[in-house]
């Protein structure tokens, strides 16, 4: 009889779990220093930080979403999942072409200062911090959904501690110093992550005894697997071919249209490119990000085949779809190989989080406070507030962690790539390249964009179930174009302001 | 030792800008230069995080350090030659101080502690470690202090930067538009095809099928289009510089 992942506690996997997390922040501490205090570095020239930028990057991206969540998608949706890797990485090439140079170049803060830098506006302002605290904390929900999950079978501890000790250890760091050099915590977990992946899709190769091409092309011709269950359910050509989750085609163009836009979006990936000296060290990190997030994206439908693969042939069985790379790990390299990989993820999401509450919550204080309320007292207070906004974050992040419970990571993934894409991205575009758009025209863009994306996300079938008002299970394809419409209407209802500098 | 000219490493920290006061008056005693240094931290750090570091080390940052030095030394007669470094801020500041055989690094130390000289180090004190000429370092009284502050901000406000006109007209951003519209008529063509020619997608060919097949090309037209985007935009800032 197949089996699936245990909950009980594992003493091997705490300890190995402990040792990764504490190594993890141990090293993101000596480099730190040691980029003040050291008398060379080891590596030659100076190409050190924007390989180390872009490797980390690739880290704020490749969280708990791309890792537990596609492999997942992969492996009971088949090509669907797929679509999901594509989509991720062609959001890059938006940010590296139209979004990233122009927004670095400008030597602006926050998403809000570039918007800010044309249309003096504190409304312009307000709106935009708004939509960044609510796309930060949509992205926030599936990575907690990711360790609340992952903490399960790893440590036997219930799915709500998960949640809880992410959000307690960053809310911690945050409160205490302010300073854990995410960089680095990136930079680790992406290389933790890579090496984790190509050890698994080596793994599976090695068991199923096939090279790469036959392993999948004997999906089409054999079919797949439901990996809930172990009984082969699917004919190969509905397997691997769009259409088995997304079966309304608008539905799918819907995701692809959210994922191409989104990344450009993402506050957390716009505020990196603010993270090195100059524009094109940012150009520079962003192509390392594309070539290793390609590679994983390939290697990760080995993974979710891998893991239908087996459990068509009865080695195990998938209970919940995040768990479908760890049910793997256990299958192909026993109980330290589980632990192993699942302490990458938790590390991952841990990474993740961290970045992203720093990154959005110092944004938003910036915004908010040092701006729009002009209290530009001292930079004391400015740090104060901007660790309270993390607190904060955290606190709503490990909350509606606990409440989606049992959803998928990559499908959450993309509602948040929705609402970014839909209410960021016709500002910024109307920002960079449109001289006709007015403030008022941003403005009307950003909220219908964030209103109507928000609101057929709640009545689509994700939150009412069969008896849906909104028949897409992913709002891009109508809130983005709706986001368009209201700024570029508004913009020519009204007239421009008159520069003042 | 005497000879040599004095080095001002300098990151607008409150501790530098006393120190810039005390360079400045030891250069024009010993009738020597001064050679004012600034070092750029190659670590990316996020906002919050750049945040914490100013505070704990007294940053001020609408002021220009390098600014305050220059205009100090020349109300005061002194030659001055600007230097800039990227790398580890202590290792750059003992390199610079060899390499141009100065007497004397005169540099401020905010003494961090606790949680501060654990995450970001004590670059005065790894300074005077390893540098092999004499180092002064600086830790002003809180009036020394308020003093130097009045004084740069008196003479040191910092610059604003470009604007979005300056990078939207360039040549380089023209061609990575072109580039990407390239692109997003390929991702569309895909995005059609996956939503409304399924069949085709299915279709077998070469052991895999056409979805399968396209979806990876797609991420490896990504990956050959940022490299040669990368190549060309390198070299066009190579001419540009040179």
């Amino acid at each position: 009889m197949a089996s699936a992942l245990t909950n009980d506690f594992k003493p091997i996997a705490f300890a190995l779990f402990v040792v990764i997390v504490m190594i993890t922040l141990a090293i993101s501490v000596y480099f730190s220093r040691r980029v003040r205090t050291a008398g060379h570095y080891y590596t030659a020239g100076g190409g050190v930080k924007w390989f180390v930028n872009g490797v980390a990057f690739a880290g704020d991206y490749l969280s708990a979403a791309s890792f537990l969540g596609i492999a997942g998608m992969i492996a009971f949706s088949g090509y669907d999942g797929f679509i999901y890797g594509i989509g991720f990485l062609a959001g890059w090439i938006v940010a590296l072409f139209l979004i990233a140079e122009p927004l670095r170049v400008m030597g602006k803060f926050t998403f809000a200062d570039a918007l800010v830098s044309k249309f003096k506006s504190k409304w312009v302002r307000l709106a935009a911090a708004i939509s960044t605290l609510i796309v930060s904390i949509f992205y926030l929900i599936p990575q907690m959904v990711g360790a609340g999950t992952i903490i399960q079978p790893l440590l036997g501890f219930p799915y709500e501690w998960g949640v809880l000790i992410v959000g307690g250890i960053v809310i911690l760091i945050v409160a205490t110093a302010g300073m854990v050099s995410t960089t680095w915590v990136q930079f680790i977990k992406a290389i933790l992550l890579l090496i984790a992946v190509i050890g698994l899709t080596i793994g599976v190769l090695a068991v199923a005894g096939q090279d790469p091409i036959n392993f999948i092309s004997q999906f089409i011709t054999n079919g797949a697997s439901n990996p809930k269950t172990g009984v082969m359910t699917y004919t190969g050509d509905a397997f691997m071919s769009p259409g088995l989750k997304y079966k309304d085609p608008l539905d799918f163009m819907s995701l692809m249209v959210a994922l191409l836009l989104g990344t450009a979006a993402l506050p957390h990936i716009l505020i990196r490119y603010y993270t090195v000296p100059k524009p094109s060290d940012a150009r520079k990190s962003t192509v390392v990000a594309i070539i290793l997030m390609g590679l994983f994206y390939i290697l990760m439908l080995y993974l979710g085949l891998g893991a239908n693969y087996f459990a068509g042939q009865g080695k195990f069985i998938i209970t919940d779809s995040n768990l479908a790379a760890p049910t793997l790990a256990n299958f192909i390299g026993g109980e330290m190989f589980f632990a192993l990989i699942s302490s990458i993820a938790f590390a991952t999401i841990l990474g993740t989080v961290s970045g992203l509450i720093m990154a959005a919550a110092g944004a938003i204080a910036h915004d908010i406070y040092t701006e729009i309320l002009g209290k530009k007292k001292s930079d004391k207070a400015a740090l104060r507030v901007s660790k309270m906004t993390a607190v904060g974050v955290g606190l709503i992040a490990i909350l509606l962690g606990i409440l989606m419970k049992g959803q998928n990571v990559a499908f959450l993934v993309g509602l948040a790539f929705a609402i970014a894409a839909s209410a960021n991205i016709p500002a910024l575009i109307g920002t960079l390249f449109w001289k006709r758009a007015t403030d008022k025209g941003i403005i009307a863009g950003i909220i219908v964009g964030l209103a109507s994306s928000l609101l057929l996300i709640a009545i689509s079938p994700t939150f009412m179930a069969d008896g849906a008002w909104f028949s897409l299970t992913n709002p891009g394809i109508i809130s983005v174009p709706l986001g368009f419409v209201a700024m570029i209407g508004v913009s020519l209802g009204t007239k421009p302001k008159v520069q003042t500098t | 030792m005497n000879g040599g000219r004095i080095l001002l490493p300098t990151d607008s920290s409150l501790p530098a800008l006393a120190a810039t006061i005390e360079a400045v008056k030891l250069a024009k005693e010993r009738k020597t230069g001064l050679i004012i240094l600034y070092v750029t931290e190659t670590a990316p750090t996020v906002q919050l995080e750049m945040q914490a570091g100013n505070v704990a080390l007294k940053r001020c940052k609408d002021i220009d350090g390098i600014l305050f030095a220059k205009k100090l030394a020349a109300e005061e007669g002194v030659d001055v030659e600007e230097v800039a470094r990227e790398g580890p801020v202590a290792g750059e500041i003992v390199n610079v101080a060899k390499a141009m055989s100065v007497s004397t690094i005169v540099l401020g130390s905010s003494r961090p502690h606790g949680m501060t000289e654990l995450y970001l180090g004590d670059v005065a004190k790894s300074v005077a470690r390893m540098a092999q000429c004499e180092v002064i370092t600086i830790n002003p009284t809180p009036e020394q202090g308020k003093k130097a502050l009045e004084l740069a901000r008196s003479i040191a406000k910092r610059e604003i930067p470009k604007t979005v006109e300056h990078i939207t007209t360039t040549k380089q951003f023209k061609v990575g538009l072109g580039l990407f519209t390239i692109f997003t008529v390929i991702y569309a063509v895909f995005m059609v095809m996956g939503s409304y020619d399924r069949s085709l997608m299915g279709q077998h060919i070469l052991g895999l099928n056409v979805g399968l097949l396209l979806g990876m090309l797609v991420i490896l037209i990504a990956i050959v289009m940022a490299v040669m985007f990368n190549r060309y935009a390198s070299a066009m800032e190579k001419k540009q510089e040179g």
